[in-house]
């Protein structure tokens, strides 16, 4: 650790540090714009400018890196006066009114001048054109106060890959835009806001965010699987502001536009404030006492006339691992049944299926930060930059930052293509085949890890007997990818010292799904790319706690913990801790709930935080499944698509209003913080399902989460050594068995779960339905950067709703000249389950022959074409592949 | 961007490495077949190298010499440098900015003439100095410059069969045979430098 002095003071400094870092670690000011540690050192601003013994004139602070024994001298008269000098010429040129700018006492550009007593200028003022530019829903580009430090633009380039803005033009007319000098909004920003975090002086601020918080809570974002670290500000019982958490790491905290701006579902006046109960048809509201007490004697009267069977829960993604371990005890122990089950059915299931079978454990292998070192990154089926926006940093800065290769398997041209090396564009559910010819191209070139394969692994024999079948130009004939491309891909990849694969729903939601998983299983160990760091598997969860809810339990065929419930021992050892006898057989999957529906089976339906009338396959069927149902009663915070064909609601109370913990998707378990009380009569889902259970004669007596917690790490042994104590210092990753244990960045180290990871053989199938002379293309479904799934919380914020227009179905130009569509047509999409009207986006984002639509928009729900085929393992349907036609609708809206 | 344009410009973007350190060549490249750098262009060369279009537009417009707007056929450079300041430079300018009814950087109505101030072109003992194209002519006053605008008005006339290939923009729908005879021009008029470039014409 080198030494050096600032000042006369010993300072120690970081190796590999700069000077100005090491300053502002010892708490030594020195005055700085350009500067920010996340951003590489650029010595724009020169106001860091020091003295160093032995070096000639005043070198940047912030671009010199630390030497032994250093004689630094920062606050030195001849120091100060270039400094004064250079935050003049820089004041000039800043329209500085202070008292009535946002930034005022958080302003580096004062604090500079203060430091350096600034109290007069003695320049002619700037001639900066003031461009006020407010089309961006959420924040202001002001730049008559620009200082044209450009940790925005780096900020943008560098960090999030994305370089919306540079600097134009030169000299005095420099200064920060967007291409073409358009309106922000109509650039390729993203509206993640970081550059605003990130601006020194007010040019760039939030709108709306005029109030400083009162008081800072720490907790985790509520959309998707990267579990960032959210900080809230709190005022006056709202949130005024959110920022990303940077506790643990010193630097800025990455947020997409969801989390940093994306939180106003919070306080919507549409929030449910009192619990409902139908009379007469109509939702009407009740007081808690009827609600729960209709609610639990409806419950009663199904398990006591039909058994418990006739009873089933779907527990959250959404909500806390507290409260969905409560939710599967509460039908486990309290009903009796093992029909629980939550929407990881219709994302993961799968993987845990897939991965599970492969190495023993359906978690992904590795931690998100360690992408950021792998050789190769192989990314199929998942748009990361949209949907896992926080992930697809780490595999930008991989390739931009240390030239790692990156290799995308995708139907459509998203966004990561610009920084891929190879893109295989394949035809929607032709994975295996294109998966089974990388195989057989490694295979064939001798580039298998020979010394993993027999000391790890097993069966790999009968996976060769499929894979030597599909050459790669057997695959380029159903993959329609240019078998020279899958060649140079698998050796790319073959030949990487530690090679990563990252998957999403474009993988998984498939009648292949778990197919698919263990094909993409097989290429990780074929090449020995499991149990090391920076490489293995990467499952990207979709939901923030979907990695929770099945950790806890929250599907029919597993117990907290993956236990089987078939096996004796597991059992008696969960009976003795709930004191009730549990169920042995395995309950019924979410999909399959609807369909026992239909044939009687299931009578009465509990329904916590989801939304199968928007998100599941064929909608029309699921909404005649939720008419159907004798007894239904919805837990949430909005009055949902589902909710509204409830017998009863109970208003639960969102993210921000409860203590718990979400499991991220890289197993990371971490504190969800209380930072406001529910609105109304709303409450806590704790609470809700407690008071239910207590009413059905099964009293849970916890005094608080902590609690709930105490009892899930007795429980499961993954969770063991995991307290509201220890999370305290930040997040966890399970495996943590105890109080001790560290937790585990990366699965299967020295050997795999289940002993030796296991090949599968993969024959390639087709998907349920394809393209026909009546139904000529493929329909896909996904997400979309500015939404959330049906949109509960996502369209709930204004500013997300400007960004992204609802209902845009993307079709490929050489389709749409054959159906004789232009762009910005209506058009109407025709399944055999059913129609949707749209407007057409002609772009060549979409694959020839594939149409693309988000099923983010009840205005387009794209369900309601789906099918609702299912893999026959994982019982997941198959939302990316179905047929339909498309052609110009009759009269437009 | 018209078909044929867009098609040359895509054969110059093969011949460069997709990597941003081609940026520049690359965007010389395209300003001499295009004469300007349209905002399509200049999408087309980000898509192209990989490099995000705001930096392909800083780089567009941190150099003097690449243009976003279309100029004229010919260059009029007004140098104020020192030694023109002194010899009446400022005078010669406004001359020419009623002349041509247009201020620096912009372009008249007819394409014919664009405007530009520079600062010292290395011939101070010719000074005031006014360069057209890459002509300087020396010891400028009001009325030697409209003088000059005559003879190139003249000239231009005579040329006016040769410029109208060069200012086909608009290429008509294919097939048609002002298409054919249009495209069969461009072709042999222009073999290796621009068909909008005035050194290139000059070469015919």
């Amino acid at each position: 650790m080198p030494r050096i002095t600032i000042d006369g003071r010993p300072v120690a400094a970081d190796t590999g540090s700069t000077v100005l870092a090491a300053a502002l670690k010892a708490g030594v000011y020195v005055p700085h714009l350009c500067f920010l540690p996340d951003l590489d050192p650029y010595g724009g601003c020169r106001l860091c400018v020091v003295e160093i013994e032995g070096m000639r004139g005043l070198p940047a602070a912030c671009t010199t890196p630390v030497r032994d024994g250093m004689v630094v001298h920062s606050d030195v008269p001849a120091v100060n006066h270039v400094r004064r000098v250079t935050a003049e010429l820089i004041i000039a040129d800043h329209q500085a009114s202070c008292l009535e700018c946002t930034s005022n006492q958080r302003c580096e550009l004062q604090r500079a001048a203060a430091h350096l007593g600034i109290d007069q200028s003695r320049l002619r003022p700037g001639t900066r054109r003031a461009v006020k530019d407010t089309s961006n829903p959420f924040f202001i580009r002001d730049m008559s106060k620009c200082v044209l430090c450009t940790r925005c633009v780096r900020l943008c380039h560098e960090i999030r890959g994305v370089g919306a803005i540079d600097v134009i033009s030169r000299g005095y007319d420099a200064r920060v835009a967007p291409f073409w000098e358009t309106p922000i909004v109509e650039s390729t920003c993203e509206s993640c806001g970081m550059c605003v975090d990130a601006c020194p002086v007010g040019a760039l601020r939030p709108k709306n965010e005029q109030l400083p918080p009162a008081e800072l809570v720490r907790t985790v974002c509520p959309y998707c699987g990267c579990g960032c670290g959210l900080v809230l500000g709190v005022r006056g019982k709202k949130i005024v502001q959110v920022r990303g958490d940077g506790f643990d790491t010193g630097k800025q905290a990455q947020l997409c536009v969801k989390g940093r701006f994306g939180l106003d579902f919070v306080s919507s006046p549409e929030r449910l404030t009192s619990p409902l109960i139908r009379h007469n048809g109509k939702l009407e509201p009740a007081s808690w006492d009827e609600a729960l007490a209709l609610a639990a004697g409806g419950f009663s009267r199904i398990r006591d006339t039909f058994g418990p069977d006739a009873l089933a829960g779907f527990a959250s993604a959404k909500c806390t691992n507290e409260e969905n371990y409560l939710f599967q005890k509460f039908m486990r122990a309290a009903v009796g049944t093992n029909n629980v089950d939550h929407c990881a059915r219709l994302c993961h299931a799968s993987t845990v299926a897939g991965l599970g079978m492969a190495f023993g454990s359906g978690a992904m292998t590795n931690s998100v930060a360690e992408l950021e070192n792998a050789d190769c990154i192989f990314v199929i089926g998942s748009n990361t930059s949209e949907a896992h926006p926080v992930v697809a940093l780490r595999i930008k800065a991989a390739v931009s930052k240390r030239g790692a290769d990156l290799i995308i398997a995708d139907p459509r041209r998203i966004d990561l293509t610009r920084f891929a090396r190879f893109h295989l564009r394949h035809r929607c559910g032709a994975d295996v085949m294109l998966l089974n010819a990388i195989m057989h191209v490694i295979v064939t070139e001798g580039l298998e890890d020979r010394d993993f394969l027999d000391e790890r692994t097993e069966n790999f024999g009968s996976a060769w007997e499929v894979i030597r079948h599909c050459s790669p130009e057997a695959a380029e004939a159903v993959t329609g990818v240019p078998a020279g491309d899958i060649r140079g891909a698998a050796v790319l990849f073959a030949r990487a010292g530690r090679a990563a694969i990252v998957y999403s729903m474009g993988v998984t939601q498939h009648v292949t799904g778990t197919d698919n998983v263990l094909a993409l299983a097989n290429l990780a160990m074929l090449t020995g790319n499991v149990g090391i760091e920076s490489a293995g598997v990467y499952p990207l969860r979709g939901q923030n706690n979907v990695q929770g809810a099945c950790d806890m339990g929250a599907l029919p065929d597993w117990f907290p913990g993956y236990r089987k419930p078939a096996d004796n021992l597991v059992r008696k050892s969960f009976e003795r801790a709930w004191g009730r006898s549990l169920p042995e057989k395995p309950g019924l999957t979410a999909t399959e709930t609807l369909d026992a529906v239909f044939k009687g089976r299931i009578r009465g339906l509990y329904i916590m935080g989801e939304n199968p009338a928007l998100s599941d396959p064929n909608v029309s069927r699921t909404e005649r499944a939720l008419e159907k149902v004798d007894f239904l009663v919805v837990q949430d915070i909005f009055l949902t698509e589902t909710a509204a064909h409830a017998d009863i609601v109970l208003p639960g109370a969102s993210f921000a209003e409860k203590d718990g913990t979400f499991t991220n998707t890289e197993r990371r378990v971490q504190r969800v913080r209380k930072a406001l009380p529910a609105p109304g009569e709303a409450k806590e889902d704790l609470w809700i399902i407690r008071a239910l259970s207590e009413r059905m004669g099964y009293p849970m007596i916890y005094p608080d989460a902590a609690a709930v917690m105490v009892e899930i790490a007795a429980l499961i042994p993954i969770y063991g050594g995991i307290s509201y104590e220890r999370l305290e210092n930040g997040g966890l990753q399970w495996p943590c068995p105890d109080g001790s244990h560290p937790g585990t960045p990366f699965l299967h180290r020295g050997g795999f779960i289940r002993g030796r990871g296991r090949f599968h053989p993969t024959p390639y199938r087709e998907p349920a339905e394809l393209p026909d002379a009546e139904y000529p293309l493929l329909l896909s479904t996904g997400r979309l950067l500015h939404h959330f799934h049906t949109g509960t919380l996502s369209r709930k914020t204004g500013g997300l709703e400007t960004l992204s227009r609802p209902g845009l179905v993307e079709v490929n130009p050489d389709d749409a000249e054959v159906f004789g569509i232009r762009d910005g047509d209506r058009v109407l999409i025709e399944s055999r389950r059913g129609r949707v009207e749209a407007w057409a986006a002609v772009t060549g984002r979409a694959r020839q022959g594939m149409v693309f639509l988000p099923f983010h928009f009840r205005e387009t729900p794209a369900n309601v074409l789906t099918n609702d085929a299912l893999d026959p393992s994982a019982k997941i349907p198959e939302f990316k592949v179905c047929a339909v036609r498309v052609k110009p609708a009759s009269v437009p809206l | 961007m018209e078909d044929i344009v867009a098609l040359r410009l895509e054969e110059t973007l093969r011949r460069y490495p997709k990597s941003r350190s081609s940026l520049i060549p690359v965007i010389q490249d395209a300003q001499s077949i295009l004469g300007y750098l349209p905002r399509e262009a200049l999408l087309k060369v980000a898509d192209y190298l990989g490099v995000p279009a705001s930096a392909v537009y800083g780089v567009a417009t941190f150099y003097a010499q690449f243009h976003l707007t279309p100029r004229g056929r010919h260059q009029v450079k007004v140098c104020q440098g020192t030694a023109c300041h002194v010899r009446g430079g400022r005078s010669v300018l406004e001359a020419v900015k009623t002349e041509l009814g247009i201020g620096p950087g912009e372009t008249t109505a007819d394409r014919k003439f664009t405007l530009e101030r520079v600062a010292c072109v290395g011939s101070c003992s010719l000074a005031p100095v006014v360069l057209v194209d890459d002509r300087i002519h020396g010891s400028m006053t009001p009325e030697k410059f409209r003088k000059l605008t005559q003879v190139s008005a003249a000239k231009e006339r005579a040329r006016h069969r040769v410029f109208r290939i060069r200012m086909v923009f608009k290429i008509p729908a294919a097939d048609t045979p002002l298409f054919k005879k249009n495209a069969a021009c461009a072709g042999k008029v222009i073999p290796e430098t621009a068909p909008y470039s005035f050194t290139g014409l000059r070469q015919v």
